[in-house]
């Protein structure tokens, strides 16, 4: 073959190559397929989670802020490189607040394990970078819906911009960055109305008595389907039970103590550790802190279609104090723990009718949803940090606002295997894997070099 | 390209064994595979030290090692060879060049296929210390193998095209560190652009193996490397025959 038949030759075989290697990953792109052999499957993506993902339009930023040197940050890694590699529009960096405090603090991060999610200028708070999280978080970026939480005013509440420690500001922050619009509710103005447009109607520590005519326009409210968080106080001259008890729920009032579960030895300022529902309000919440609880009392016998879940409950040893001033004794009229500081109430029915959207004739489901609790001054900015208040409230908020596990996908097990690596067992591993092996590799090496010098040797020698 | 058949297929085998027993008849080879094994070990203590038995965090350096050792092995198959006067004896043997490129790669395989289990002390020790994901341990070694032809291939290449075993060298590197930082260059831009870059750069393609899972297109990709790399290294070959 001549030189220039070569040279064509070689033209051939890099034009041949060059559709191989394009059409063969064009084709593996478009049918990719995959085998996962980590333990319980944990990086396959539920179908949902995978539907969400390719959902995705616009440029969707994931920061999970985590400890860069833990297994979380390299789970975190492995699980939304998989949300990534769905659509490129996805991505990702993991952050470790510690070395990147600035950055921490642009997201208003304060600790571990947060994961911020931004999309078309909105904004919604991960608890964890684990797949249930993060395909629900999209889900609701992707709704395009921001339920807007109503507060009610006019009874001595605390304020939303009140940035002292008794203040609200810190809600009014986790509202936002979780997508919520904020709305402040006075009853004894205007129409008296609960607004139409309130997803959640908050009560969060009345001081004061709610008139007779508030009452009735919550209950009518809550009565045609409505959700309500209300944070019932023991400091309050009002009395919460005509707007909770329909929902089985009535408030007991007193001071719960626990001199077990208290911090700062004051028995008032509870550490609620007993969290013994399944409820999703309760979801990766490990410990609450409750100051100043007032006891909460779950009715027996419920009405058809309403359910109750206890959230929290104080410790064994704990008790509601029903006088409280006249110090911190078991006394008669006490009640002995363990106390209910936190409920949830949900009545659902079907109902007939057909709301826009559904058929003719078709039923739907009307739900009605209540979340109380025997404090309120856990959601004050003093207290909302503290252990797993605010984990607690972004998950009641996204209970009651039917956000809650939107996604139908499983969350894998943790992938904790731990291994003490204590200094005997670093000395192990490094006389293993630096010392022995290489030397062993070495010594095999000059085994060749050695026989072949002495059989050079022995030959020299015979020849002499 | 002629199917390898008989005597075809022995004379890859005797270029692939040459290569072997030369590289590993000389301090180079064991030394460079000595200094590999050494080198999991040291990355493995500081893997550990995370209290975790976990070995994705001991497979991502071993991959850039790999790259790094792929430059230097494939540099010795045609540069040096042809500055020692090797490869002229070679070309003008009744060899085609496929024979000689697949016999390079199968030689340098066989060499890179002895580091990686140079290292295989690591995973029993953890395995003996704790109780690794096995699958991460599985799919991390596929890599291991296939990143390794990849690499080889593309410093094959690379090594044909040149006679001088320094430009060789840093040419592969050079190569795979382009590849390498394409990513990191698309990570910034949006669209078709971004989606090239990251597509084309090895760090897309090795989560999987070090998260335990294998896909079809991670597969794809490095296959693409290794018949680009041959075929690169056939085509400069038999023009420069």
């Amino acid at each position: 073959m001549g030189r220039r038949g070569q040279h064509r030759r070689g033209l051939v075989i890099a034009v041949v190559l060059v559709i191989v290697v394009l059409g063969g990953n064009v084709a593996a792109h478009a049918h990719d397929a995959e085998l996962d052999l980590s333990a319980a499957h944990r990086f396959t993506l539920a179908a949902d989670s995978s539907a969400l993902a390719r959902a995705v339009r616009s440029p969707l930023r994931v920061t999970a802020f985590l400890n860069a040197g833990g297994p979380e940050a390299v789970d975190a890694r492995f699980l939304l490189a998989r949300y990534h590699e769905l659509n490129r529009r996805i991505t990702y960096s993991v952050v470790d607040p510690d070395t990147q405090p600035g950055e921490a603090a642009r997201f208003g991060v304060t600790q571990y394990s947060t994961v911020v999610l931004q999309y078309q200028g909105r904004r919604v708070d991960a608890p964890d970078a684990t797949e249930l999280s993060t395909s629900t978080a999209i889900l609701r970026l992707l709704r395009h819906v921001s339920p807007t939480v109503c507060l009610l005013t006019g009874h001595g509440e605390a304020a939303l911009d009140d940035t002292s420690p008794t203040g609200l500001s810190g809600v009014a922050t986790l509202l936002r960055d979780n997508d919520y619009q904020t709305d402040v509710v006075n009853l004894a103005v205007g129409d008296g109305q609960v607004p139409q447009g309130c997803g959640v109607l908050a009560e969060i520590g009345a001081r004061g008595p709610l008139l007779p005519a508030e009452v009735k326009a919550v209950n009518r409210y809550t009565d045609g389907h409505g959700r309500l968080l209300l944070a019932a106080s023991s400091l309050t001259s009002g009395d919460p039970n005509p707007m909770i008890l329909p929902w089985g729920i009535g408030f007991l009032g007193g001071l719960v103590l626990d001199p077990d579960r208290s911090l700062n030895q004051d028995p008032s300022d509870i550490v609620v550790q007993d969290l013994p529902s399944v409820s999703p309000v309760v979801d990766h919440v490990n410990e609450l802190q409750f100051p100043a609880a007032g006891g909460l009392i779950i009715q027996p016998n419920l009405a058809q279609g309403l359910s109750v879940a206890r959230l929290a409950t104080s410790g064994p040893t704990s008790y509601d104090d029903t006088h409280p001033d006249a110090g911190f004794n078991f006394g008669p009229g006490d009640l002995a723990g363990p106390i209910v500081v936190a409920a949830a109430a949900d009545r659902s029915a079907l109902a007939p009718g057909s709301p826009a959207g559904l058929p003719a004739g078709a039923q739907h489901l009307e739900r009605t949803r209540v979340v109380v609790t025997g404090s309120d001054i856990w959601l004050r900015n003093g207290f909302l940090g503290d252990l797993g208040n605010r984990r607690f409230l972004v998950n009641a908020l996204a209970w009651l606002t039917d956000q809650d596990q939107l996604v139908a996908a499983t969350s894998a097990p943790p992938n904790d295997r731990p291994l003490a690596f204590t200094g005997e067992r670093q000395n192990e591993v490094i006389g293993v894997t630096v010392g022995a092996v290489p030397a062993g590799i070495v010594a095999a090496g000059s085994l060749p070099a050695i026989v072949g010098r002495r059989r050079r040797r022995r030959h020299r020698t015979g020849q002499r | 390209m002629r199917p390898l058949t008989g005597d075809r297929v022995r004379a890859v085998l005797a270029i692939a064994g040459r290569d072997v027993r030369t590289t590993y008849l000389s301090a180079f080879g064991v030394g460079c595979t000595a200094a590999f094994a050494g080198l999991a070990g040291v990355v493995l203590v500081v893997a550990l030290r995370a209290d975790q038995a976990r070995l994705d965090t001991w497979f991502a350096p071993l991959y850039v090692a790999l790259g790094l050792l792929a430059c230097l092995l494939t540099t010795r198959s045609f540069a040096e060879e042809e500055r020692s006067g090797g490869l002229e004896l070679l070309l003008t043997a009744p060899v085609t060049p496929w024979q000689v490129v697949l016999g390079k790669l199968l030689g340098t395989a066989l060499v890179v296929a002895v580091v990686g289990l140079s290292t295989a002390a690591c995973p029993v020790l953890v395995a003996h210390l704790g109780h690794p994901d096995l699958g991460p341990i599985i799919t991390g070694y596929i890599g291991v193998g296939v990143m390794g032809l990849a690499f080889v291939a593309v410093g094959l290449a690379v090594s044909a095209s040149t006679s001088n075993p320094l430009v060789a060298a840093a040419g592969s590197a050079a190569v795979l560190l382009a590849l390498w930082l394409s990513g990191v260059v698309g990570g910034g831009l949006r669209g078709l652009p971004q989606f090239v870059l990251e597509y084309v750069s090895p760090t897309q393609h090795v989560t999987g193996f070090l998260r335990g899972t294998l896909s079809v297109g991670d597969l794809t990709y490095f296959a693409s490397l290794l018949v680009a790399g041959v075929g690169g290294a056939v085509v400069v070959l038999g023009e420069r025959r």
